[in-house]
């Protein structure tokens, strides 16, 4: 399993060059968003042979325009050329109503789920590839599993579930809808994400998926349930979008591995 | 079966908060709505410090702020500093030229996370620092970190109203500027 670290923006891209300096990272993942202005073959050159995957932010797929999608389109196919890409991965959510931007993404209705299904399968058809899309940190209660919803996506049009090990923990703790239900969900195997959660200032009951503190405990036991059963040429995003304390990022990264090494399936290649 | 408030009702209380106060005190829908509303008061609030301390209550005025937005059709993307100085304008709230060059600054620093184009260069002006703008330059190369400054454009006369010009290579050898 490759162990790699996300990059949002320039800022970021410097301290994860850094963590491929001392070992700590097989791949990056490039949020494709910040780095629209750039040139992709300057990406590559900053990177070296680092591998590269790419997460898409704000496509919008589910809520198409098509001035937009072209935009990613262009933007992926020009990465692909230019970068080469691991895989290409987006979100199922709500980013915005109404035409205007929500502040916090907001969970689909999966009562209304087919309309998703066609989404995912024309955005599909339209990358060329196959898409990962993301599970979604549940902050409410619904009477159809996400995961089941999410297996019956996978079964429909091929697509892969970025399995984001500690969304399914927020999900857990905000709904009571156990993580380790999506270890049998078709297209889970080959891509994953982590990162920190707190609980929202609001109210302790509501688990925010806010990428800015350690990984916790509960998430590395489910790395390790994941990654023995995951394929070999898997790929793990330890994730940082706010308070980037290198050594924490650090730390995370050593945790994740000892995890990933526990699950007996790990593949080294820029490690002693 | 889980209750839930209608999705339309628990989308628009996410960004109103009138329609936040409809939903079931004490619900789960409500509190995700006001999650949403707190998390967006900090993503306004929190790169506009100086006018910020200086305002007289925060809560109301963004609450107030944001019922305006919705009315008016307002979005509150990268220019959402633009519109909440064109909102304390209309409410006959004094401001000094800091607080404009704060508030086109904030608004310069969302532009770097906007994700809909390949521009370099953002250039924001109001009649209040004309002939300044401030200006954001996005890197031309993956290391180089994103920088804001304040700018003397010669000949650039004061006029009304927040104007912006985008440049694709960033270096505005064309200002054609937009009003907001």
């Amino acid at each position: 399993m490759l162990i790699g670290v996300n990059v949002t923006s320039p800022d970021t891209l410097e301290m994860a060059c850094g963590l491929r300096d001392s070992g700590h990272v097989d791949f990056v993942e490039v949020l494709i968003d910040g780095f629209a202005h750039l040139d992709p073959k300057e990406f590559r050159r900053t990177v070296g042979d680092l591998p590269v995957g790419c997460h898409i932010m704000l496509s919008r797929f589910l809520d198409p325009d098509r001035a937009r999608l072209d935009h990613y389109l262009n933007l992926v196919n020009q990465w692909q050329a230019d970068c080469g890409l691991l895989y290409v991965s987006d979100h199922i959510a709500h980013f915005s109503h109404n035409g205007q931007p929500l502040s916090l993404a907001l969970e689909v209705d999966y009562h209304a789920w087919q309309p998703v299904i066609d989404s995912v399968r024309a955005w599909q058809e339209e990358l060329g590839t196959v898409l990962a899309v993301e599970n979604f940190p549940s902050q409410a209660p619904s009477d159809i599993p996400q995961a089941r919803a999410y297996a019956e996506l996978a079964e429909a049009t091929g697509c892969e579930v970025l399995m984001d090990v500690s969304n399914a923990m927020v999900a857990q703790l905000n709904t009571g809808q156990p993580a380790a239900a999506w270890a049998d969900v078709p297209g889970v195997g080959r891509r994953f994400h982590l990162a920190g959660y707190s609980p929202s200032p609001t109210s302790a009951s509501l688990i925010i998926d806010s990428h800015d503190s350690p990984v916790s405990d509960d998430t590395l036991d489910l790395v390790t349930l994941f990654a023995g059963r995951a394929a070999p040429d898997a790929t793990l995003v330890v994730e940082r979008d706010a308070n980037h304390d290198l050594d924490e990022w650090r730390t995370d990264l050593d945790r994740t591995r000892a995890a990933v090494v526990a699950a007996q399936r790990l593949h080294q290649p820029h490690c002693t | 079966m889980t209750a839930h408030a209608p999705q339309s009702s628990r989308l628009n209380a996410c960004i109103s908060p009138t329609a936040r106060n409809s939903l079931a005190p004490g619900s789960r829908d409500r509190l995700i709505a006001q999650e949403s509303l707190r998390i967006r008061w900090h993503q306004l609030f929190d790169r506009i410090p100086q006018l910020a301390e200086r305002l007289p209550d925060t809560t109301d005025l963004y609450e107030a702020f944001l019922e305006w937005a919705v009315a008016a059709g307002r979005r509150l993307d990268w220019r959402m500093h633009l519109h909440f100085l064109e909102f304390l304008d209309r409410e006959g709230i004094a401001l000094r030229p800091q607080d404009h060059i704060e508030l086109l600054a904030a608004s310069a620093a969302r532009w770097f996370a906007s994700p809909e184009h390949r521009h370099r260069g953002l250039a924001l002006t109001t009649g209040t620092t004309a002939p300044k703008v401030v200006v954001a330059l996005k890197g031309h190369v993956p290391l180089e970190r994103g920088r804001v400054k304040l700018a003397e454009v010669p000949g650039l006369d004061p006029a009304p109203g927040i104007r912006w010009s985008l440049s694709r290579s960033g270096d505005f050898a064309v200002l054609t500027w937009s009003p907001l």
